[in-house]
């Protein structure tokens, strides 16, 4: 998250990367990119919940900075910038497959995907897995805070920033996801501690 | 909220934990949770969601779209003259509209992509729209009813390309 290079890095900061490639250094903003990739991967993955139109989003995200980073102000941090244009544009796509009929049963096969695994759930190695379909049955907006403030790490105020909404809504989009999630992601909870207890199923 | 309190759900007691609930409401979550074994339980329960979500590794981008995306960009690069372009057309790059590809792929909002958020303006435009022409028809108030509806024009327009990353979900 830091915007700018730790302590013995050689490295030009974020900031430093876009005013490069705004003054025309060609290599700058594909180098900002490599930097922060893995993460605003994770943020469109998480927020669309379906690789493809992650992928869809998040180069639809990286072209808009690409061409509009001369209009960045330096208000927020790089990456912070990067972030909202990402999570805009998974958001964006969300909305396109929510207007398309045939894909419109995503809760649906959340539920059926949680039902399933529900079955064998004290043997349920893949946290990954449960996760992701639990986050699945969120209003997309209440995930996105979720994946922004509990899975990256943003503080409230940088996600406010990210999700261009009021630190007030931030947490209480955060309050209702961590709720609505509890009832899905407890026996989760319950498998890890009995796997610390090296007592597999002794919670089922 | 007055004496014996019931046991917190889970919704008020996530809120809470986010300093979202203050006053005499937020003291007596405080009383409460501190003779209640079951709902302290409870937001431990709420700090391990957030724990949990924390502890998934991120994935590391597929090596397909990593090059992708470098031949995306490259070929970006190529063309500095559409950087200007579209700078000078998109404006505020801290608030960004939709992505790039939008303009190519879709041209403009259809309306039965459009959420109730965004159609909101658009109902106050053509309501207001419609009281101008009553008020014209009627031959007073016109100038008042045009303005106003020329500004939730511009709502529209706003809220519809700022994306409705402001919906209350």
């Amino acid at each position: 998250m830091p915007d700018t290079p730790g302590p013995g890095r050689p490295e030009p900061s974020d900031a430093e990367l876009l005013r490069r490639h705004v003054a025309g250094d060609t290599e700058a903003f594909g180098e900002l990119f490599r930097r922060h990739r893995d993460r605003l991967w994770a943020v469109a993955l998480r927020t669309v919940c379906d690789p493809e139109e992650a992928a869809d989003a998040l180069q639809d995200a990286m072209v808009s900075a690409f061409r509009r980073a001369g209009d960045f102000r330096g208000e927020s941090a790089v990456t912070t910038w990067l972030h909202r244009i990402v999570v805009n544009a998974s958001l964006d796509r969300l909305r396109r497959r929510a207007a398309r009929p045939a894909t419109s049963s995503g809760d649906e096969q959340a539920f059926e995907a949680l039902a399933a695994h529900d079955g064998d759930h004290a043997r349920s190695t893949d946290t990954r897995l449960d996760v992701n379909a639990a986050l699945r049955m969120l209003p997309p907006q209440q995930r996105a805070a979720l994946v922004v403030v509990d899975m990256l790490g943003f503080s409230v105020a940088d996600a406010a920033v990210i999700l261009g909404t009021s630190p007030g809504t931030v947490k209480s989009r955060c309050a209702r996801a961590r709720a609505r999630l509890l009832p899905y992601v407890a026996h989760l909870q319950g498998n890890r501690s009995a796997a610390e207890r090296v007592q597999p199923g002794a919670d089922s | 909220m007055r004496g014996q309190m019931a046991h917190l759900d889970a919704e008020v007691l996530a809120e809470f934990r986010m300093g979202l609930i203050a006053g005499r409401r937020g003291a007596a979550i405080t009383a409460h949770l501190a003779g209640c074994d079951r709902c302290t339980a409870l937001g431990d329960q709420l700090a391990g969601v957030s724990a949990l979500l924390a502890s998934v590794p991120l994935p590391a981008m597929p090596d397909s779209l990593a090059q992708r995306l470098d031949t995306v960009l490259a070929a970006e690069a190529a063309r500095p003259e559409q950087v200007k372009t579209d700078q000078a057309e998109r404006g505020d790059a801290d608030h960004p509209a939709h992505p790039a590809t939008d303009r190519t792929r879709r041209p403009r909002l259809s309306l039965p992509r459009l959420s109730l958020r965004v159609l909101a303006p658009v109902a106050a435009v053509v309501v207001a729209a419609g009281g101008y022409g009553l008020s014209q028809l009627a031959g007073s108030g016109g100038q008042v009813t045009a303005s106003s509806g020329s500004s939730a024009g511009a709502e529209a327009n706003t809220s519809g390309s700022r994306n409705a990353a402001s919906h209350t979900s």
